[in-house]
């Protein structure tokens, strides 16, 4: 497809529901409705929250409840078409079908994915990325349409037939005929890309690392420094803890609404219990929790380790706490230098 | 509809205030729309910021706003939690003891007093401003200056059906992140987020200013750490010291001892 097409295409897409991409609110880049299709940036920047907050948002209400019983609150689902998404958020939510698509299956989840389209969008590294080290640099499933920006055309892949409904949609903005130039040219795009990473990091080796190092001295240097902030957990595209909490109306009648919002397992709360025993009150234990997993654990349970190397625990951590500085740390057994 | 059921007895609420700047009670007036749905489902009695005429018996719950300032307000306090089953400490002053006591227990209490108040009598001693746990037992805590009514709603029909408030120990940066605001720090700009009680909804960073502590000190903060980033942005020790305690009161205390 001709660049020249792209906006106009992406126009036509409202007939399959509401556009959304990332796009700038208030000097921050976020996957959010799109009021005018010129304003969606795909060529740099990620969105600092990742794209599972349109399949497993923030903060919503579950449902209303009242002494009869209770009503579920579908309200915050609508058909969407996300347009921007790239491999490796694509991938992480295939991870987290895995999670929430599992009987028993999570009704809002399953509602969000059922009603959206993906339309993913090709990227270069930025100087955090290593999605090469987890392979999830590339994607073969969970889109519906994934655009490769080649530069003088777009190689559009088409991934299930809702895509090939949206090709027919505009079918003169494509051209069928592949050439062996065209071939070649995205070869060369992948060859360069592939070199412009500048971090990697031996995913293949951290479950056993992990396993190795579940007593290294290590955690309790990084323990020291954590802040407990939880931004690493709100900006991870695979974390998916949440809470609930039930808000009753200021009635005498028991009637109210069950809340969920993002949790993360790096907050003292997380692990407590009734009877106010706590799994993990150490800082050290809820850092060993969320490497342990992300790298290891979810590996054992679903085939696949969780990260998907975007690089957003490095962009986000304001005292260095990431999957690469840990990977390291683990691997070396030292701390890393000041 | 009560639908039948034996109708139970609209709990005694009475809501006090000791020494602040009485905001606390101002929000729960300013909850405009669940007004009527607050006098209907609670007995007030005893209220004077709504009422000049309260009644003062025993009563079911107790929300106490101010810091214990006076020895009248210390003896005050204590007859309120003889006549209270539940007694709630609600904003800054009550719950950690609030701006005036930003230099608790640094030994110049008189010498201040005396600068700003020369040698004037009193009909009340006063003393260094301390939260209501310092002399009584406070069943839950409600933060903030103001309190906010995203938390006070909450805890009040909680108590109304019997059921336990749920706590929220999260930091600031729990909500802000939620609010998808670029963290302050990462620009290298002071913000105390991390360090604070969280609740507020991250009003401030989301306006691009710093959290400046309000909602107090959070209990589960590693301020070693984070008084260490913030002096590598070029601040001195003493001054993120000074910025804790604005609004930590004598609950910082324990947890900047040592450092």
């Amino acid at each position: 497809m001709q660049p020249k097409f792209f906006q106009e295409f992406i126009e036509s897409l409202k007939r399959f529901g509401t556009i959304y991409g990332p796009v700038r609110r208030n000097g921050v880049l976020k996957y959010d409705r799109v009021e005018s299709v010129d304003e969606i940036e795909l060529d740099g920047e990620r969105p600092m929250i990742p794209v599972k907050k349109l399949f497993h948002p923030m903060k919503f209400n579950m449902f209303q409840f009242d002494k009869d019983g209770f009503t579920p609150d579908y309200s915050s689902i609508e058909k969407k078409v996300i347009v921007g998404v790239p491999p490796c958020e694509i991938h992480s939510l295939l991870r987290l079908d895995e999670v929430f698509m599992e009987q028993p299956v999570d009704p809002y989840y399953a509602k969000q994915r059922e009603n959206s389209a993906i339309i993913g969008y090709s990227c270069l590294p930025g100087d955090d990325c290593f999605c090469k080290s987890t392979g999830t640099d590339i994607v073969e499933e969970g889109f519906d349409l994934f655009f490769v920006n080649l530069g003088e055309f777009y190689l559009v892949w088409v991934g299930s037939s809702l895509g090939h409904d949206m090709v027919l949609e505009r079918e003169d903005y494509f051209d069928e005929n592949v050439t062996h130039e065209d071939i070649e040219d995205y070869i060369e795009w992948r060859q360069a890309r592939d070199k412009m990473f500048k971090v990697s990091f031996d995913f293949k080796s951290m479950p056993d690392i992990m396993e190795l190092s579940y007593g290294s001295p290590i955690w309790d240097y990084f323990a020291g420094k954590c802040l407990s902030c939880g931004q690493c957990s709100m900006v991870c595209p695979t974390c998916n803890c949440y809470t609930v909490t039930d808000v009753l109306d200021v009635s005498s009648e028991p009637e109210g609404r069950r809340e969920r919002f993002w949790d993360s397992c790096m907050f003292v709360d997380y692990s407590l219990v009734a009877g106010g025993h706590n799994f993990r009150g150490a800082r050290a234990d809820r850092l060993k929790l969320w490497y342990t997993h992300k790298m290891k654990a979810f590996a054992n349970e679903y085939g696949k380790p969780a990260c998907i190397g975007c690089g957003r625990c490095v962009r986000t951590c304001p005292v260095d706490i990431n999957v690469l500085t840990v990977a390291e740390a683990l691997t070396k057994m030292e701390v890393p230098a000041q | 509809m009560s639908g039948g059921n034996i109708t139970k007895p609209k709990p005694r609420v009475g809501i006090y205030g000791l020494t602040g700047c009485a905001g606390d009670q101002l929000l729960l007036i300013h909850c405009e729309d669940e007004l009527l749905d607050i006098f209907n489902a609670f007995d007030i009695r005893s209220f004077v910021m709504a009422s000049s005429n309260p009644i003062e018996e025993d009563m079911d719950v107790a929300l106490v706003e101010g810091s214990v300032s006076t020895e009248e307000q210390k003896k005050h306090l204590m007859d309120i939690r003889k006549r209270a089953k539940i007694l709630v400490a609600i904003g800054n002053c009550a719950t950690v003891g609030g701006v005036q006591a930003m230099y608790a227990q640094d030994g110049t209490f008189k010498d201040r007093m005396k600068k700003v108040y020369g040698d004037m009598k009193f009909i009340t001693e006063p003393m260094e401003g301390q939260p209501l746990d310092a002399f009584v037992t406070v069943d839950y805590y409600l933060p903030g200056c103001p309190i906010s009514a995203k938390q006070a709603l909450p805890l009040l029909s909680r108590l109304l059906h019997g059921a336990p408030p749920e706590p929220f120990p999260h930091p600031v940066c729990h909500e802000c992140k939620l609010q998808e605001n670029k963290c302050l720090l990462l620009d290298k700009k002071f913000c105390l987020g991390p360090l604070t009680q969280g609740g507020c909804g991250a009003v401030c960073p989301s306006h691009g200013l710093p959290c400046v502590g309000c909602w107090g000190p959070h209990s589960d903060a590693n301020f070693k750490e984070h008084i260490t980033l913030l002096e590598s942005f070029g601040m001195t020790k003493d001054e993120v010291i000074r910025r804790i305690r604005n609004f930590g009161g004598h609950k910082i205390l324990a947890y900047i001892k040592d450092l």
